[in-house]
């Protein structure tokens, strides 16, 4: 009998421990105001032009992250800050493929300006018949 | 990741059921696809120079999943680790390619402004080989009026008129006149050719033709005698396609000797026809044809 109520005293107080113990590590929050600032940024900087698809795809991994985080338990804390990594990263390389295919263009502008120059520059100087003296 | 709260315990006990039912992933995927992209990014030959810190990161990651794969971790956990390597390499590939596109852009800039100084030279060029020609058909029209200067010298020699007051006076003999008659001696054609000639290549200059006879005789046969003469010369060039407008035919008559008339051969030098061609006028002298 004494036994039993040890063992149902250690249950109870396992189960205690378990629901109050668990603190929510400061990565998880800091990682997801990180990850919710890198993507803000992207939204500020443009990148839907240019690299939707790649943002559409880190934006709904963060969303995931929130649901998960919105749950305060380890488990979903884990997850939570397992999206949001990746998210950020996800971000950050929708940003820079953005950047890359902005600044591709603007090279292929400035190179057709150079060929319409040259082309413009070769007809003024093409000679005019020489007259015959 | 460490939770401070967890009760090493159940961690241990955990542990212990993970490591007992899964087995140990001896190969994940996505680790060898990151792993491959990040020797791909590395090898591109821009890498150290756009996207050095990003490989290094990727770098990271890789070490960190190796790591994780040594210690028996999850296959999860070991995928979460390689997938952050690869979005490192695939943003360090993206970092190289804007890298280069940056440096195709100010190549094209100085390119651009290449060819704008080489048009600038060439339109400069092209102006100073347009003034150039009009130098050079400045000195050829100069060049040809000098010919024609000097055609007409030698014309005006050839006439061997000479130079007067009045104009240059061609005098023909009375040897080129029959005697008491109006009518030119074939002799006469050759200095009447040339007379035509100079005149047509001169439009500027007209002609008086004077007749002058000696004393012998009434004045009044001497004077009909002058204008026939001179009239004769007129119809002469007339011929050769001289404009009458351009050439009076005056008679003198005895009135204005030059030799003695006491002497045959000063009579002789004054039964004359006198041509005063004019100096240019209106028209001028080196004007082409």
């Amino acid at each position: 009998m004494k036994s039993g109520w040890v063992a149902t005293t250690m249950g109870t107080t396992i189960v205690m421990l378990q629901a109050c113990a668990y603190q929510r590590p400061a990565e998880v929050t800091s990682q997801m105001a990180r990850t919710e600032a890198v993507l803000q940024q992207a939204d500020r900087s443009g990148v839907q032009e240019t690299a939707l698809s790649e943002l559409q795809e880190a934006k709904n991994k963060f969303a995931e992250a929130q649901t998960a985080y919105e749950r305060k338990s380890e488990e979903g804390d884990r997850k939570a800050l397992q999206l949001a990594k990746q998210a950020e990263l996800d971000a950050q390389y929708a940003t820079a493929k953005s950047q890359a295919v902005r600044q591709q263009n603007s090279a292929q502008e400035v190179q057709d300006g150079v060929e319409t120059l040259r082309n413009e520059a070769r007809r003024n100087t093409t000679p005019t018949p020489a007259r015959p003296n | 990741m460490k939770f401070s709260c967890r009760i090493p315990v159940l961690a241990c006990a955990v542990t212990a059921v993970l490591a007992a039912c899964t087995t140990t992933p001896r190969q994940v995927e996505e680790l060898d696809a990151a792993r491959a992209a990040i020797q791909q990014v590395q090898a591109t030959p821009d890498a150290g120079r756009f996207a050095a810190a990003e490989v290094a990161a990727a770098n990271e990651a890789l070490r960190e999943a190796d790591r994780l794969m040594e210690q028996d971790k999850s296959a999860a956990e070991v995928r979460q680790a390689a997938y952050l390597a690869q979005r490192h390499a695939d943003i360090a590939a993206q970092l190289i390619a804007r890298g280069q596109a940056e440096r195709k852009t100010s190549e094209a800039e100085a390119e651009r402004q290449r060819v704008l100084a080489q048009a600038r030279e060439q339109e400069a060029a092209a102006a100073q080989a347009l003034a150039e020609q009009g130098r050079k058909q400045a000195e050829q029209a100069a060049q040809a009026a000098q010919r024609e200067a000097e055609m007409l010298q030698s014309q005006i020699a050839e006439l061997q008129a000479r130079p007067t007051d009045r104009g240059l006076v061609l005098t023909l003999g009375d040897v080129l006149f029959d005697t008491g008659q109006a009518a030119l001696k074939p002799g006469a054609m050759g200095t009447i050719d040339r007379l035509a000639n100079f005149l047509r290549e001169s439009p500027g200059r007209s002609v008086v033709i004077e007749g002058h006879t000696d004393s012998t005789g009434s004045d009044a046969l001497n004077l009909t005698l002058s204008e026939s003469r001179a009239s004769g010369v007129k119809a002469a060039l007339m011929q050769r396609g001289v404009d009458a407008q351009r050439v009076v035919a005056v008679g003198k008559g005895k009135s204005v000797p030059i030799a003695s008339n006491d002497t045959a051969a000063g009579r002789q030098q004054n039964r004359r026809v006198e041509i005063i061609i004019s100096d240019p006028q209106d028209v001028s002298a080196g004007n082409p044809r």
